[in-house]
């Protein structure tokens, strides 16, 4: 009984954190080739308020952000906290959003 | 961070150096810093080498030479373009074995070396999915920091084993860098 009640409240809170997640979006960014570069990305874009989680996929030269609930990220921030790391935004988008490509 | 997906790098980093002054011995700073990739605005890095090096000569006096060193540099970007670095090598031992007439000797001597200070900037940059071209000129000076009077009790120790030069050294360098995954 205790491990069903267990199972039940984690569940809701599980549900509950991902309804209340905010927006997240994917950087296509060119230059980064190491993880050397990979954390000066994260870090520029960690300053940006709102930024709970910063994922950066070396291989496919994309960044996935993800925004707490209530804020959002535009298309100028992202740009300078790349550019201010050193390297190229060259698309944004919101995920289930239509892409914004910069080239 | 997580980074989900990392192959080996490539780096092709060419330098070409073209010293000031008639500096000594060039005590480089950890490989990752001679390459024109960058350092985010704002952030500092910390990188720490060490530096084993054993040289032998034959001949009448077979000269052993023996250093153990820890280079420390701290680099720091202004921007996304300029960064600056501090290297400050700390010798552990920089050890001679020399045969001389009256037999064979052991002379040494530690301490910290000559700190240098560079500034890079990254003139030219061209980013691709994946990879990187840039090209950033390099200037700096190093300080005579490292002791240059050592002596132990056969003398001065030779120029070559002292821990710094006694000069302020400027250098300037180009670096180019073609990086990709």
């Amino acid at each position: 009984m205790f491990r069903k009640l267990s199972l039940l409240a984690a569940g809701l809170i599980l549900s509950a954190s991902a309804l209340a997640a905010g927006p997240q979006y994917t950087l296509g960014v060119k230059g980064v080739a190491c993880p050397y570069c990979a954390f000066g990305v994260e870090k520029r874009l960690n300053k940006i308020d709102g930024v709970e989680d910063v994922v950066v996929d070396i291989g496919d030269s994309v960044v996935r952000v993800s925004m707490a609930e209530g804020t959002n990220l535009t298309d100028s921030k992202a740009r300078k906290a790349v550019e201010e790391a050193g390297f190229t935004l060259h698309s944004f988008k919101q995920n289930d959003a239509e892409p914004i490509d910069g080239d | 961070m997580a980074i989900k997906y990392y192959r080996a790098q490539l780096i092709i980093a060419a330098t070409f150096a073209c010293l000031l002054s008639t500096a000594g011995s060039v005590q480089a700073a950890p490989n990752t810093f001679n390459t024109a990739l960058p350092v985010a605005q704002g952030e500092f890095i910390w990188r720490e080498q060490t530096v084993f090096r054993e040289r032998s000569s034959d001949g009448q006096r077979n000269r052993d030479v023996s250093v153990q060193a820890l280079i420390s540099v701290l680099g720091y970007g202004v921007n996304s373009r300029l960064a600056i670095f501090g290297a400050a090598p700390y010798f552990f031992n920089r050890d001679l074995d020399v045969t001389t007439p009256g037999g064979r000797i052991n002379r040494d001597t530690r301490g910290f070396g000559d700190i240098t200070a560079f500034a890079r900037y990254t003139a030219y940059k061209h980013d691709f999915t994946g990879g990187t071209f840039r090209i950033a000129p390099v200037a700096g000076v190093t300080a005579p920091t490292g002791d240059h009077h050592d002596r132990d009790r056969f003398g001065r120790l030779p120029r070559t084993l002292q821990t710094g030069d006694g000069a302020w050294d400027g250098f300037g360098a180009l670096v180019t860098t073609y990086q990709t995954l």
